[in-house]
Formats: structure tokens, sequence, C-alpha cells
């Protein structure tokens, strides 16, 4: 098991590097660039100072030099500056991460507490009311395009009947709230956000788990557990549960980059003050380090997600053994 | 002696989507307690149908008639709670492949623990262990310490079934059914297992079903025959050779068995095949098959008939030599 791990440790820095490498040559290739946007529109801006920016930030080397520039930087756990307000990434990145795990984790958990039991309770009574209606919101669920559904939510519930707020992850009096206002503040900011965040995998993730039950409650072993003469609950919740959720953790380990991805959509719909908004205001301005920076921590902690689920699967499946 | 067991014109079809399938149709059957029957025939006659209907588990597609009576106890119209008592704690079963009856992720010592604790509510902990460890001890298995905290992928075919015994009799049922234990083993195994079976019969004194297609494995175990052909029982009586036998398919089926010890394993298959199951027509269901059929086999079907004390055939012409 150590040894397992140790290879697939030493394993995501290839992966890493093949990441990095793609997302520094779209953004490099993507026409324009950090001087043609703040700086050729500008007739002020003689074409002098555009090449003396240029050799200041190492944009006129070959681009392969560039590359490898910015990954011996890396390595010395030096992201570099913005090019925008000359701040080191770290920085930058370091106070939007909270706010994205917090938006991510409880997206997380909620698709799979929720889902595991839509999907459990649609397979006991497989074919029931229960179960229609579920396909029914879940098929819609697949199909919705989430950005679309987060603006009609953000007009029901933000404009026409004001019950939620919109946009930010407090309000603007918030420093002056108590403990408690504060809370419950923050808990109003993140309904919409969790909820559309959520809705896409919360669909796919209760109908894995409705074929999945379903399938092991026709197994072999558990007309045998009946024959025991074990309680239905006992066999369903116990004997059943187990076998069919083993596979849903490995789905936790591949929805990450789902949720990352949506990230950069919802954070910037809801003005979520997390690490998707920053990417997405450092694309359109070809802040090429905060990209760079925000693409190899998204990736890394997404490598380490499908790590940790990948473990504990191997823990709790008695039949896989690593060497 | 008392019946333990009494089937009263027991019907199951399963329903799909060509029709439907009769599995078995009016079954009768009466069987003593410490009583040790076989219950024979080919591959989809309706055998493991049977074994489930005795505790009342066959599946959600069936739709069943008749009465299955466990102690007096009727079990086709009886709820839940009285199956669940009855499952396990009088009634044992030991299915077909032991390596897909196992649950794959729970430890032996899970699964005979909470068939225990099933019937008998919580135990403590050494208590529990003191009888799992007993129980394997009794299926003849070695190495218990190891095997009771094994998984079931980590156990040999043989070393499945046994567990599968031992869960079986956890809770110290009168009645055992063998759903052919043996089919997945190999020949050296299949032995071992039989002898097994034999001995926790006399031991414990159970009502043993053993549920088969090998006659002279049957013969071996049971004191009473019983054939089924196309979810008919057939015959039923004391066979304990070939010409006992009185039914032309059972007389087949004991020519169809290769001597073990033969060299080449060519079995002698009985020509022709098993009818569809969705029909029924009005002949004989081993018309066509039969070596000894005449027109009038083909025209009618036969009833269950008594020809001697203890012995019934489903057969116009039985035969006699
Ligand atoms: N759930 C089901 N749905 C439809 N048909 C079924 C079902 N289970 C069994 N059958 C059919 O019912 C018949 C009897 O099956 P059963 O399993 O009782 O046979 P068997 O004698 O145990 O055979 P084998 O020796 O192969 O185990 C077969 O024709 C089978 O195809
Ligand atoms: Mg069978």
């Amino acid at each position: 098991m150590g040894k397992y791990v140790l290879k697939r440790l030493l394993l995501i820095f290839p992966v890493l590097i093949g990441i990095t490498l793609i997302t520094f040559a779209i953004i490099h290739l993507t026409p324009g660039g950090y001087t043609s946007v703040n700086m050729q529109m500008n007739i002020k801006v003689s074409p002098d100072s555009v090449a003396r920016l240029k050799t200041l930030y190492g944009l006129d080397k070959p681009l392969h030099t560039q590359y490898l520039d910015w990954v011996s930087r890396v390595l010395r756990f030096d992201f570099g500056t913005s090019f925008i307000d000359q701040r080191p990434v770290m920085d930058k990145i370091y106070e939007r991460l909270p706010a994205t795990l917090l938006l991510n984790l409880i997206s997380l958990v909620l698709i799979f507490i929720v889902g595991i039991g839509i999907g459990v309770a649609s397979a006991v009574k497989n074919g029931g009311t229960f179960d229609k209606v579920m396909s029914v919101i879940t098929f819609i669920g697949y199909s919705l395009p989430s950005f679309w559904l987060a603006l009609l939510l953000m007009i029901l519930f933000g404009v026409v009947l004001r019950w939620l707020p919109v946009s930010g992850m407090v309000s603007l009096g918030f420093d002056y709230m108590s403990p408690m206002q504060k809370i419950g503040d923050l808990i109003l900011h993140l309904i919409l956000p969790v909820f559309v965040t959520a809705f896409g995998g919360l669909a796919y993730i209760s109908r894995y788990v409705k074929s999945s039950m379903v399938e092991t409650l026709s197994q072999y072993y558990i007309k045998a557990a009946y024959a025991k003469g074990m309680p239905e609950k006992t066999v369903i919740y116990k004997s059943a549960l187990k076998n069919s959720l083993l596979p849903v953790i490995t789905l936790l380990g591949l929805s990450l980059p789902g949720l990352i991805g949506g990230s950069f959509i919802f954070e910037t719909i809801f003005s979520w003050p997390g690490m998707g908004r920053l990417a997405y205001e450092s694309a359109l301005s070809f802040d090429y380090p905060v990209i760079m920076g925000v693409a190899t921590i998204a990736a890394f902690l997404t490598l380490l997600g499908n790590l940790i689920a990948d473990i504990a699967y191997a823990l709790v499946d008695p039949r896989i053994r690593y060497r | 002696m008392k019946n333990i067991i009494e089937i009263q014109n027991l019907t199951v079809e399963y329903k799909i989507k060509e029709g439907l399938v009769h599995a078995l149709t009016g079954v009768e059957l009466h069987i003593q307690k410490g009583e040790a029957i076989a219950i024979v025939g080919e591959s989809g006659c309706g055998k493991s149908t049977l074994a489930s209907a005795l505790i009342n588990l066959v599946a959600l597609n069936a739709v069943k008639s008749g009465t299955v009576k466990i102690n007096d106890m009727e079990i086709l119209s009886a709820g839940k709670k009285v199956l669940e008592n009855i499952r396990g704690k009088e009634i044992g079963i030991i299915f077909q492949e032991a390596g897909a009856a196992l649950n794959p992720v729970f430890t032996v010592k899970e699964q005979i623990e909470e068939t225990i604790t099933a019937h008998f509510g919580k135990l403590e902990k050494p208590e529990l262990e003191k009888r799992g460890l007993a129980l394997l001890e009794e299926t003849g298995l070695n190495d218990r310490e190891r095997i009771y905290k094994a998984y079931p992928h980590q156990l040999s075919g043989g070393q499945q079934q046994r567990v599968m015994i031992a869960i079986a009799l956890s809770c110290n049922p009168e009645i055992l059914i063998a759903d052919e234990p043996t089919t997945a083993l190999d020949v050296t195994v299949q032995a071992q297992i039989m002898a097994l079976l034999k001995k926790l019969k006399k031991d414990r004194n159970l009502t043993l079903i053993l549920i088969t297609h090998d006659l002279h494995l049957a013969v071996d175990m049971a004191q009473r025959i019983v054939v089924m052909y196309a979810g008919e029982i057939v015959e039923e009586g004391k066979i304990s050779q070939e010409k006992d036998a009185m039914h032309p398919y059972s007389r087949a089926l004991f020519e169809l068995i290769p001597d073990i010890n033969a060299e080449a394993r060519d079995f002698k298959i009985i020509p022709g095949e098993v009818p569809d199951m969705t029909t029924k027509e009005n002949k004989c269901r081993f018309f066509g098959r039969c070596a000894t059929a005449k027109p009038k086999c083909g025209t009618m079907h036969p009833e269950y008939e008594k020809v001697k004390e203890g012995h019934a055939v489903r057969c116009f012409y039985p035969v006699k030599d």
C-alpha cells in the first residue's frame, strides 16, 4: 500500500507537467496577448515601451525558454507576480482559495449525501412513484445548461422574490455583524451558488447510485442473505449498500474536475470571490502568471483528490490490493 | 412419522416477455423429519425453483399457487416476520455456487455472525466468535483462525462451500437444502463435501434435501429419490439402482452418468432436448425423447399415480423388469 501511494504521488508530476504545458501553450497561442490588450490599443504608449515591457516580463524570448523559466521558478515555489497589480501570484491565489474550497466542499458533500440517498431510495422501490419523479428531475438536471439555471434562479429568488442575495460571499455590512449574523449571512449567500454547483452532479450521482444498487440487489449473495433470514433492512442497508457504494468512491475523485471547471463559470456569475473568478479575470487581461498559477493549483488539487479517492477505494474494497 | 414438509399442488410460473415459464406444475411432496431425500433432474427442470419455494424466496416475476407447509406453518402466504424466522433458523440452504452466494465485501466472520445475530439477537463478542469457529471446525476446515477473518475471494472453492455450509447450519436448522452443492467443484473436493454432508446429516439428525443432476450421487446420499422433469415430479420412491426406477426418464438418467473412474468422460446424453417450458401441450412432457413411448403418450398428459407403497410414477407405461 505504502509503495502504491508513493508511486501514485510520483505520477502526479508528469501529469502536472503535461497540464501546465498545455495551459501554457494555449494561453500563448490565443490571439492577442498581455501587451496588445493593455498597451497597443493605447495610442499614448509608444512601440518602444511595449518592447521594453516585453523584455521586462521575458515575453520576447522563445516560448520554450519562457516555459522552462516558469518551471524553474515554480520548482522554487515562486509563481511570479501578477502583471496587473504586481502582487505575488501565490498571495492572490491564497486569498481566493478558501472561498472556492468552501463552495466546492459544501457542494461535494451535498452531492454525495443527497445523491446517495435519492439513488438508494429509487433503487429500493425501483419503478415506484418516487423513482419516476426523480427520473424526471434528474433528466432535467442533466439537460439544463447550469449557467442558464443560475441566471433563472438569480432572477427568481434575487430580483423577483428578493429572498436571497445574488452576488458576492457576504453583505456590505458584514464586518459590523455579530458572529451569528455573520454565519447566517454567509449561508444566505451560499444557497444559490451551492445549489447550482451541485445540481448537475446530484443528478449524475443519484442515477449512478441507483443503477449500481439495482445491480447489487439482483446478485446471488443478496438472495443468499435473505435465505439466511436476515431482515430486509439489514440486507439492503448493510449487505447491498456497501457493495453498491464502493464504485461511488471513485466517482468522488472523477467529479473534481467538473466542480473546478464549474467554479470558473459560477463564481463569475455569482461574483463569488474565489479562484475560478480570479482565473476568469486573469484570462481576460492575459495575466499569464496568475493563469498559470491557478491552473497548476487546480490541477494539483484535482490529482490529489483522485489519489485520495483511489486510496479510500483500496482501503474499503477488500478485493483490491495494490502492490 | 410426522411430515416436516408438506407440499401440495405447488405451481410456480415466471412471467417473461414471451409468456409464462412453467417452472413447477402441480408438485406434491411430503418429507418426514430426519429423512434424506434427493431431487434429481436435468438442468432447467425446476429444481432450484422448488428449493426457493420452500422458503418462499422465488424471483419477483414469479406467480405461485398451492401450499407449502413447514412444521404445519403455511409458507407461501406467510408474512415477512414469519418468513425471516423460518429462513436460516428452520431451513438452512446451501446454494449452487458458493463463490457467488458469499458477499464479496464482508469477512467470513461477519457473514456467519450476522446470521446468528439475526436469529438470536446480539450476543457477547467472544460467544459469537466461539460459535463461529466451532461451526468452521464442524465443517472440517483447518486453519480456522485465518479463514474466519478472510474475505470470500481469499478462499478456495471447497473452503467457500464449507463456509456456506457453516452459515447454513449456524442457527441449528432442522432442515438443510443443498442445491447442487458440488457442481462448481472438482471431483476430489466434491467427494469430500458429500462426505461432510453425510456426516452432518447424521450428527445433527437433519432433514436433508439434496438437489443434484447426478442420480448416482443421489442414490448414494438419499433414502428416497424424487425425479423431476420439465417442472413436474415424474417419479418418487426408494430407488437404489437402475432397476428400481420405473419412469423411462429415470432409467435414462441412470445411463447418463459416466463412471467417475472411466478414462474418457464422455457423457451419454439423452437424445433430444428439454421441452419449451413456456408451452403446456396435452402430452407427456418426455414424449419425443422417450425410447419406449407409445401413441397414447403423444395425445394425453399422464397423471402422477401410485404404483406401490411409497412409489409413484407419472407414466402410462412404467418400466417393470
Ligand atoms: N427469474 C426467472 N425468470 C424467468 N425464468 C426463470 C427464472 N428463474 C428460472 N427460470 C426458468 O425456470 C426454469 C427452472 O429453473 P430452475 O433454476 O429452477 O432450474 P434448475 O433445475 O435448478 O436448473 P439447474 O440444474 O441448471 O440449476 C428454467 O427454464 C429457467 O430458465
Ligand atoms: Mg438450479
